[in-house]
């Protein structure tokens, strides 16, 4: 059974969510934000389905390529999103997923999606537990991404403690992309020899590391809240998505695995 | 004395010397990204003033710890990653001092028991390799071919392997030849030069005309009949990329009875203290590799520094919280 078309009916169902939390949020009209949320569970599922059609497809566990770890990164980030959804009373935070989720999807069909056999430094068991490990802080830096895009576009009109949700979710992704980072490193050990090149997919993920960890120190160590906070995790999850696509289209990697 | 040691401490174990640092490497990391390879190695990472703020950040962690002895109960997780910090400095500078590294450019029936190190040296190697074969295996190709109609306004997509009928809504149209290295010979032969797929054409016949269509050459790929039909030629090749490449080797240790290994990517020899791994190869040279030997030093400190940062990290996150449940 084809992958394609679960992921082309998640990308609508998403896109309808989207509308319906507009015009939810417009109306006022509870059942609207109802249906959005419906949606929601359904477009995961639809993911779910179609990241499982894809491994069946590729004949491996799908996380070799970018067309494979973005779809990881869309089912991640839904999946994660569904626990948030009770807090989200007003469907601002539904409505920006929602939205986002989209376009990655849309984006995705820009990929080549057709599953190619592992080079030869990829067939590791690392490449699981690297790759999910990473994942997990990237979708867990992406609620927390929005949350703080919507404190600075929303303010206090939004009745949420936003500032509180984005630094959670950064306190949960960071020993996710601390241990992605070492395993990765122990990884190379084994495949290259050296625990670290600084190649620029590894500079990256240090210089993502370190804004994360400042963020954290300030947090925790200062007790620094508000609109600072939120700049570091909209600024963080730029330097996410350079580290994810930024490196593999940009800059000569030993990790540019399209 | 005693007054500048405790100054000394309180400046390096305090937050705002630590986040100093930690914006230094940031910057500092940021540029070496953007700049070419050699260029950032050599004025960066490999740099004096860089490497001593790796270790500088690892002391300002270690006065950090110093400073809040003895720990709390509470505070041992965090302790615990902290402790990881200086450990995994400690160990990439024992590993980055104290490791050699060379590499051993044989082909098959060569053996070798020293290898050639990057600064022009040779490394001397308590055993003797001697290279039995070198393999390279490479993915299946396959081919995939389409031919793909535009007809009033709806694009269909038609697989085929081989001279075939296809039927669509406005008619038929005939695949009459395929070839997969096309070339014109003294102007007028056609003909297929090889069986690798070089330049794939076909020859189609739709209501009103025949001609040639070539997937590599996207002004030549597409054909329109006097019905503003238009056919295109689409081809995919997957598969053909190296999917493995061994070495098998006899390793003979000295004084030792010798035994023969495989070594590949994610899979290096280990033996007496040396790591060998599978290096490089060359596409034009069929039985020649290189391997690399390295031996290393700090290998303990380093996955010492990192087991503490996860146990630290993820006992912060999920067993304080556990606990600050279990209290509320």
């Amino acid at each position: 059974m084809p992958f394609a078309p679960f992921f082309n009916i998640g990308l609508a169902v998403f896109l309808l969510s989207t509308f319906l939390s507009l015009a939810g949020i417009l109306s006022r009209r509870k059942i609207l934000r109802t249906i959005a949320t419906v949606l929601l569970f359904a477009g995961t599922a639809s993911l779910t389905a179609g990241f499982i059609l894809l491994g069946l497809a590729a004949g491996r566990i799908p996380f070799a390529n970018t067309y494979e770890t973005l779809m990881l990164f869309t089912w991640l980030s839904s999946v994660f999103f569904l626990f948030l959804i009770p807090r989200d009373g007003q469907g601002y935070l539904r409505l920006l997923f929602a939205f986002l989720l989209s376009l990655a999807l849309a984006a995705s069909s820009l990929i080549d999606a057709h599953p190619q056999p592992l080079v030869p430094a990829l067939k590791s068991n690392w490449l699981f537990f690297h790759v999910l490990l990473c994942f997990v802080a990237y979708a867990a830096f992406f609620i927390s991404f929005i949350a703080g895009l919507l404190f600075l576009i929303g303010g206090e009109k939004i009745r949420m403690d936003l500032d509180k949700l984005s630094y959670k979710n950064i306190l949960f992704g960071f020993p996710f992309l601390t241990a992605g980072i070492i395993s990765g490193s122990i990884w190379a050990k084994q495949a290259w020899g050296t625990y670290w090149n600084w190649d620029p997919k590894e500079t990256w993920s240090l210089v993502l590391w370190l804004i994360y960890l400042i963020y954290l120190h300030l947090r925790t160590g200062r007790g620094w809240k508000g609109k600072g906070p939120a700049w570091i995790s909209v600024l963080g999850f730029a330097a996410v998505l350079f580290t994810y696509f930024g490196v593999n289209y940009l800059l000569p990697s030993l990790h540019s695995y399209r | 004395l005693k007054t500048l040691l405790i100054r000394i401490l309180k400046l390096l174990s305090s937050m705002r010397t630590g986040i100093a640092l930690f914006c230094i490497l940031l910057a500092a990391s940021l540029a070496g990204s953007l700049l070419p390879f050699s260029v950032s190695h050599r004025w960066i990472y490999g740099s004096v003033w860089f490497n001593a703020i790796l270790f500088l950040i690892g002391l300002s962690t270690l006065s950090c710890l110093i400073a809040r002895f003895p720990v709390r109960k509470g505070k041992i997780p965090g302790f615990l990653l902290h402790l990881g910090i200086p450990l995994l400095v400690a160990g990439f500078i024992q590993y980055n001092l104290f490791s050699t590294t060379g590499t051993v450019p044989f082909s098959a029936g060569e053996s070798s028991r020293t290898a050639v190190k990057a600064s022009h040296g040779e490394m001397n190697l308590p055993f003797t390799l001697k290279l039995e074969k070198f393999i390279t295996e490479t993915n299946p190709v396959s081919i995939s071919q389409f031919l793909e109609i535009r007809h009033a306004r709806r694009v269909t997509r038609h697989a085929f392997a081989g001279p075939t009928n296809i039927f669509f809504a406005g008619g038929e149209v005939s695949i009459l030849n395929i070839l997969r290295d096309f070339r014109i010979l003294d102007g007028r032969q056609i003909t297929d030069v090889s069986t690798n797929w070089n330049n794939p054409g076909i020859r189609i016949r739709t209501s009103t005309n025949v001609g040639w269509l070539f997937a590599l050459y996207p002004q030549y790929s597409t054909m329109k009949n006097s019905g503003g039909t238009s056919f295109s030629y689409k081809f995919r090749r997957t598969g053909g990329s190296i999917a493995r490449f061994a070495s098998t080797v006899r390793v003979t240790p000295d004084g030792k009875d010798p035994f023969t290994a495989v070594i590949e990517v994610n899979k290096p020899l280990r033996i007496g203290g040396y790591t060998v791994y599978q290096y490089s190869y060359d596409v034009n040279k069929p039985d020649w590799t290189e391997l690399m030997v390295r031996k290393e030093s700090g290998n303990l400190l380093i996955l010492a520094g990192f087991l503490l940062i996860c146990v630290g990290l993820f006992s912060l996150l999920f067993v304080k919280t556990i606990l600050a449940k279990d209290q509320q």
